[in-house]
């Protein structure tokens, strides 16, 4: 680690470099450690560790940013330098007011030394649990066990100074029979290590391939759907992926454009964004330094807001929310919650008479933003639900519907929530199961 | 450097490790971007350092950093050497490499006007000329344009002897079109890169396109969008680059194959007892993979095992014959392997990548392609793309489409898509063409995603339009 009073060091010495109106530096470190394993055999493990610094200089309103992946001074001076050229080639951004004031932000407990001191034979250990979990069926483990630990330090010219360091542990696996095509699949991810219970993840896992064997073929059309947490984060992450930023909405791209205050999906759903919660990822603040605030998305079933960064947040006038990311422009939510319900996945089961049961989703893609179409083939545990029960496992399917339309249709929610990365590593949200009575498959698969 | 980077070497070597090497990378991009003539982002980044890859005990091991310093080179070297003793703990069969031949070697791409030669200021002047044509119709809402300029100078130094210094040079452009109105947005967009200097963004004439793009947004809002049913499909060389990309070339990766990429991409339908026996396409589609290329986006001079970059043939007549391979995955198969290995930076592993994958030219026109086709539907221009975790399955759309009857286009259409099984959709290949000037084209795609963590490679696909029978078309309208 670098530590609080050596990462706000460079950037001091930075700021000092320029004599831009406003100046805004971010310095970044990464230790990531990976274990991937197939074939209940570790097949890649790995170590990475990478500091970043990106400068942001303002003239008036034209802006210049540069990064080096150095705290050399030398490098240091260059990247400030190359920043000002060409922040000096650009014209006025007219929509541009200023960078973020300082903000009070509540130190929360982000970091546990025993993530961050994790070794790589733990998580040899841990794969092996899983693989002797698996070998107990006959069964074959994959999956990966990895623990970073990220610094993010940012200082500007208007007085901002914050640090945070953080941790996470992330176990997923996918238990394969050798015999026929039956997965199974399960994960658990959170800030502390000592969370994540690797013989729970590779019980959940091979129960879910053990009910996998002997796959039939289900017809395409209208089913109910019992989604678990792993196949709602893919849904919700084209809600926050194509709506939930100001940018979209300001822009008119979003699907809650022109609809603010108006009903786009059922009542009984409600997402909000709130970093602050424990449950979650949780962070104080953003790569501008701005405190995180809790933001209402959808409430109730009503599109209520959206999330910014200071430079949409100055464009409609309001203060940021402390969204600004460096993967979207404009803000981005980090931290999405959707509401519990109080109902659970074994009722929810009870309550479908003819239906589907997803354990999650495989490379979804939107080819219709506007009305939020999905489409993706099932996969890890996919089942047909007749007359209250789980009757038998089905070939994988291809859900090709509109993310609002399922949303409109959700009859029940779960009580419990769960920390969910979706597939794409996109967002990672607090979710419940939900059960839907209307989704459209439109194809099969032969597995 | 290689004097340096041999510390690493010799410490993986004390500490035990059977093979060791080091990989260091020097990056360089400025990546441009306006959007109605505002600039977007405009960037200097400059991302450089180091990883040691060993095999100790059996097992694979790896660290990086980006301080590059003898101290560091050791303390990596170590860490990659316990990291690799563990990976030995939970593991079935001892890591084995095909041979390879040491090599001491320097390559560079061919570049005639080096992209950072070329102010930032010019770049911007570019961009925004492009913005203009591209709203230079009033239903336009957003014009938007980028430009890539990468360098990457790399070497790479093995406890097997070799010492290989590389440079690669890459440029290449992206401009779209988003037009409003009727209730609706339409996108067209153009997007091409290659291993060149700025004269292929020259060669691209974009400014021509951009004005061709925004009447095709415009005129999107007014068309009739895809009907559905199945009939005779006709890709457009760009589309078809993706289908190859996503339908071909993942599922030859030989790692995937073997559950490498289980828990997060998948794995493949294309086992090992079908190499050799299975017709993966009609006998209109050859399929090869060939990272020496002038000018692809997968071309270089050695991967980062140290292997030659090679042409291999994937699919012969229809006949699977290959896959992309490393020097653990060949020795499974009995070869040694096609030198597919690439990371894309100094601080991950190499894993089988695709290199230029292309689809052979046919003895066709897409004109008489078209006056062939009774009933079709030609589409172009990729959108949306989905497949199941073993490439089998998959869902396209398209930015737009024309309708074809009696041989001759009819009407514009928006909202195409199309659905198949990738085992019946190169077998439904019918007609390949080529023939015409201009109709094969190398598409360079930036952006394709593998592995944990998320690597995303450079790849190219080179194809000419052609048809397939008896596709659905219009799903999920």
């Amino acid at each position: 680690m670098i530590g609080q009073d050596r990462s706000l060091e460079v950037l001091e010495s930075v700021l000092k470099l320029t004599s831009a109106d406003q100046a805004e530096v971010r310095l970044q470190r990464e230790n990531l450690n990976m274990t991937r394993f197939a074939n209940s055999s570790i097949h890649q493990n790995l170590a990475k560790e990478n500091t970043t610094v990106s400068v942001r200089l303002v003239f008036g309103k034209k802006i210049g940013t540069a990064t080096v992946n150095s705290v050399n001074p030398d490098d240091l001076k260059v990247v400030v330098e190359t920043a000002e050229r060409f922040a000096r080639l650009q014209e006025d951004d007219p929509d541009f007011v200023t960078l973020s004031g300082p903000s009070a932000y509540i130190c929360i407990p982000t970091y546990y030394a025993e993530t961050g001191e994790c070794t790589p034979d733990f998580r040899a250990a841990a794969v092996d649990r899983i693989a002797r979990c698996a070998a107990k069926s006959s069964y074959k483990a994959f999956g990966a066990y990895s623990t970073e630990t990220s610094e993010l330090a940012v200082a500007n010219s208007l007085g901002v100074r914050a640090y945070n360091v953080s941790t996470s542990a992330y176990l997923r696996t996918v238990i394969m029979s050798s015999t026929d095509t039956a997965t199974g699949y399960a994960d658990q991810l959170g800030r502390n290590i000592a969370e994540i219970n690797p013989q729970a993840v590779g019980e959940e896992a091979v129960a879910r391939c053990s009910l996998s064997h002997g796959a039939r073929d289900l017809p395409t059309g209208e089913y109910e759907v019992v989604l678990t947490p792993y196949a709602v984060s893919d849904m919700v992450r084209f809600l926050g992926y194509l709506g939930f930023s100001a940018m979209s909405l300001q822009e008119g791209r979003s699907f809650m454009a022109g609809k603010l205050g108006q009903q786009i999906i059922g009542s009984n759903i409600s997402i909000w964004d709130d970093a602050m919660d424990p449950h979650t990822l949780n962070m104080p603040f953003d790569i501008e330094g701005a405190a995180k605030r809790r933001v209402r998305l959808i409430e109730n079933g009503i599109a209520t807001g959206a999330v910014y960064d200071s430079y949409t947040a100055h464009k409609g006038g309001i203060t940021t929310t402390g969204h600004s990311h460096p993967r979207m422009r404009g803000g981005m939510p980090t931290n999405m919650v959707m509401a519990p319900g109080d109902s659970s996945l074994e009722e929810m089961i009870q309550n479908t008479k003819r239906g589907i049961y997803i354990t999650r989703f495989h490379y979804t893609h939107c080819p219709e933003p506007v009305q939020v179409i999905m489409t993706g083939t099932t996969r890890d545990g996919t089942y047909y639900i007749e007359d209250g029960e789980i009757k038998y496992p089905v070939k994988n399917l291809r859900l090709t519907d509109s993310v609002l339309r399922v949303f409109s249709h959700v009859s029940l929610i779960s009580r419990e929530q769960k920390l969910q990365r979706d597939w794409w590593n996109t967002f990672t949200s607090l979710l419940p199961a939900l059960k839907a009575e209307k989704c459209n498959f439109t194809g099969v698969t032969t597995f | 450097m290689k004097d340096i980077l041999q510390v690493a070497i010799k410490e993986a070597k004390r500490l035990g490790a059977e093979y060791a090497d080091v990989r260091y990378m020097d990056r360089k991009s400025e990546p441009l971007a306006t959007k109605n003539g505002a600039v977007q982002s405009m960037a200097s980044i400059q991302d450089k350092g180091f990883g040691v890859r060993v095999v100790a005990k059996g097992g694979w091991g790896f660290s990086s950093s980006n301080v590059l310093s003898e101290a560091e080179l050791k303390r990596c070297a170590a860490e990659a050497v316990v990291i690799a003793k563990a990976s030995a703990k939970v593991q079935e069969q001892p890591i084995k490499l095909s041979p390879l031949k040491a090599v001491q070697d320097v390559y560079r791409t061919k570049v005639k006007i080096d992209p950072f030669d070329i102010p930032m200021d010019e770049r911007l002047d570019f961009l925004r000329a492009i913005d203009k044509e591209l709203k230079s119709q009033p239903d336009i809402r957003v014009a938007q344009s980028s430009l890539m300029a990468l360098k990457e100078h790399k070497w790479f130094v093995s406890s097997e002897g070799s010492c290989i210094e590389q440079e690669i040079v890459e440029t290449g452009a992206s401009i779209s079109a988003t037009a409003a109105g009727k209730g609706d947005l339409q996108r067209r967009s153009f997007s091409d890169y290659a291993a060149a200097g700025f004269e292929y963004v020259e060669s691209m004439h974009l400014k021509d396109l951009a004005s061709g793009l925004a009447k095709e947004a415009v005129a999107l809002l007014s068309a009739d969008t895809c009907p559905q049913g199945e009939t005779s499909l006709i890709l457009g060389s760009s589309q078809l680059a993706l289908q190859i990309h996503e339908s071909c070339g993942h599922p030859i990766e030989l790692d995937r194959v073997y559950g490498s990429e289980a828990s997060f991409a998948g794995t493949s339908f294309l086992t090992p007892d079908m190499l050799g026996k299975y017709q993966y396409g009609s006998s209109d589609v050859t399929i090869i993979a060939d990272a020496t290329i002038p000018g692809g986006l997968g071309t270089f001079g050695y991967d980062d095992e140290g292997v030659p970059a090679q042409r291999t043939t994937i699919v012969d007549k229809g006949l699977f014959t290959n896959y992309l391979t490393s020097r653990e995955t060949a020795p499974t198969l009995g070869q040694v392997s096609n030198g597919t290995m690439r990371a894309d930076s100094w601080s991950n592993i190499p894993l089988v990548r695709m290199v230029n994958i292309s689809l052979d030219s046919g003895d066709w026109t897409l004109d008489e392609i078209i006056r062939d086709t009774k009933d079709g539907i030609f589409m172009e221009s990729p959108k949306s793309w989905s497949l199941d975790d073993k490439r089998l399955n998959f869902h396209f759309s398209t930015e737009y489409a024309y309708e074809i009857k009696d041989g001759a286009i009819t009407r514009l259409l928006k909202n195409p898509a199309y659905t198949d099984m990738t085992t019946h959709f190169w077998n439904a290949c019918d007609a390949v063409s080529g023939k015409g000037v201009g109709e094969w084209h190398l598409w360079g795609m930036p952006s394709c995603a593998k592995g944990e963590p998320v690597q995303i490679a450079h790849v190219a696909h080179g194809a000419a339009p052609a048809r397939f029978r008896n596709i659905k078309v219009g799903v999920g309208q």
